[in-house]
């Protein structure tokens, strides 16, 4: 008997060290998302900590030796703390002080993080959001086929955007607004769900934006001077432009159709020097005309002038043209 | 001890109960914040701290340590007397978190003091008691 105790005990204190052994630490940074699967909700710690579990959502994160910081968007997470809005992409400074190197927020369109950016760093508060107008350096392109994933992690979560009034965005990132903002060019093109977003340039210098809600059915609000979100943009603001727009409706998320500047360089204000840029960023629609543009199907032909037919061949409609002369009509071949 | 305190804090505590006694001027590290200073600034936050005691840290580790429960959130504040022992003392609790299943930890000094909150049970998934634990500590 003393022998199988001590056989129990042994097994017993072999199964304790194999789990020891399999437990695990995950250092984090920031605050960030708990995983469903260890109970959800939202991490408010934002001192360096450990969790037993990994990121739910690795696109969400920067990671370096191991250590994770979110970059994402904290709202749809159950995040009850302060936050503020940003239009676009932008350097995200607690995370370059610690994780030691320059971290980059890629998400495009309206979103929310809970820190205000530095003093000394290039951002104007306008229209309710923070946009940076600073330059963005090589490695912020570098790295943005690699990060800008994040924007695929947010399309399926229906949450709330900021509300952010473009008419007054800075002049410098104004023209960018139609593909997510700053730091964004036509190029960078992210899949996901179809987005029921459209950017609508309206007569005279000002833009318009509709945004559509993405909460059971494709439904589209147009809005003269406003610009409000409700669903979720997915970051694609792809919608027309030129006065095309190839629909976001079973396209899968692509919203390839207004893209002539796709492989154009960056623009001018993300370089030191002068960019290569052939074409204007922006081109104002026809008034009043956010539908297709120059490849909609081209006029209703003109009129019919030709010879009517004669009685009681099915050749077409009655036209307006003169009157057939009789020896047309034999011409004709009915004789 | 501490590496026990950080992974089985309920044991810890229990360990440290019977020999538990008033911290005395005499016991701390000059030169750096006291646990009574630490507890102190936890209570001016609102925050109240239960059933903190002294405890033995392990050799060559920290000076003087006092273990407690702040929000049903074992929390542990040590003194060191050096760097090197305020690294030996950390690296035992990381060392500690990695073999046993933790929910939850934070380990942060403030000059040659460390405070150490340990979650094992997931009593606090949301982690805003222990974020303040660290915002007042971190003012210290």
């Amino acid at each position: 008997m003393r022998k199988l105790c001590a056989l129990v005990a042994g097994l017993v204190a072999s199964f304790v060290l194999v789990a020891a052994a399999q437990a695990r630490t995950v250092e984090y940074l920031s605050q960030h998302p708990v995983p469903h699967k260890f109970g959800g909700g939202f991490c408010n710690i934002d001192v360096p900590h450990v969790h037993n579990y990994p990121p739910d959502d690795p696109r969400m994160y920067r990671e370096s030796n191991g250590q994770f910081y979110f970059v994402g968007d904290p709202v749809p997470f159950e995040y009850d703390g302060p936050r503020y809005s940003y239009y676009g992409a932008h350097p995200v400074a607690e995370a370059q002080v610690r994780l030691g190197h320059p971290v980059y927020c890629y998400i495009k369109g309206p979103h929310y993080h809970w820190y205000q950016p530095p003093p000394q760093a290039h951002f104007e508060l306008s229209g309710g959001a923070y946009w940076y107008v600073g330059n963005f350096p090589p490695a912020y392109y570098d790295e943005r086929p690699r990060y800008a994933v994040i924007n695929d992690a947010y399309a399926p979560l229906p949450y709330a955007r900021p509300v952010v009034d473009i008419q007054v965005a800075p002049p410098m990132v104004r023209a960018e607004i139609a593909i997510g903002g700053p730091g964004w060019r036509a190029s960078a093109v992210v899949g996901g769900l179809p987005a029921p977003v459209y950017v609508a340039p309206p007569p005279g210098p000002a833009m318009q934006i509709g945004v559509g809600i993405n909460l059971g059915g494709p439904a589209v609000i147009e809005r003269g001077e406003y610009f409000e979100e409700r669903g979720h943009d997915h970051g694609r603001h792809e919608g027309w432009r030129d006065g095309r727009h190839e629909g976001w409706r079973g396209d899968h998320g692509r919203h390839e159709g207004w893209r002539e500047h796709d492989r154009r360089p960056p623009p001018t204000r993300f370089a030191p020097a002068r960019a290569p840029v052939t074409q204007p960023l922006f081109h104002r629609a026809q008034p009043q005309r956010p539908g297709p543009g120059p490849q909609r199907p081209g006029p209703a032909p003109a009129p019919m002038r030709g010879p009517a037919p004669a009685p009681g061949h099915p050749l077409g409609p009655p036209s307006r043209g003169p009157a057939p002369r009789q020896d047309d009509h034999h011409q004709d071949g009915h004789r | 001890m501490v590496l026990l305190l950080a992974t089985f804090p309920s044991c810890g505590k229990n360990k440290s109960a019977p020999t538990a006694a008033p911290a005395s001027t005499a016991a701390h590290v000059q030169g750096t914040p006291h646990t009574d200073d630490v507890l102190n600034a936890w209570r001016n936050a609102g925050l109240a701290p239960e059933g903190f005691a002294r405890v033995d840290p392990a050799p060559n580790s920290a000076f003087y340590c006092e273990h407690g429960v702040i929000r049903s959130v074992d929390t542990l504040v040590c003194e060191y007397t050096s760097e090197d022992a305020l690294t030996r003392g950390a690296q035992q609790v990381k060392e500690g978190w990695a073999r046993v299943d933790i929910h939850t930890g934070v380990i942060l000094r403030a000059k040659r003091t460390t405070m150490v909150v340990v979650d094992r049970e997931r009593r606090e998934p949301s982690g805003k008691t222990i974020s303040l634990l660290a915002k007042v500590f971190g003012k210290l």
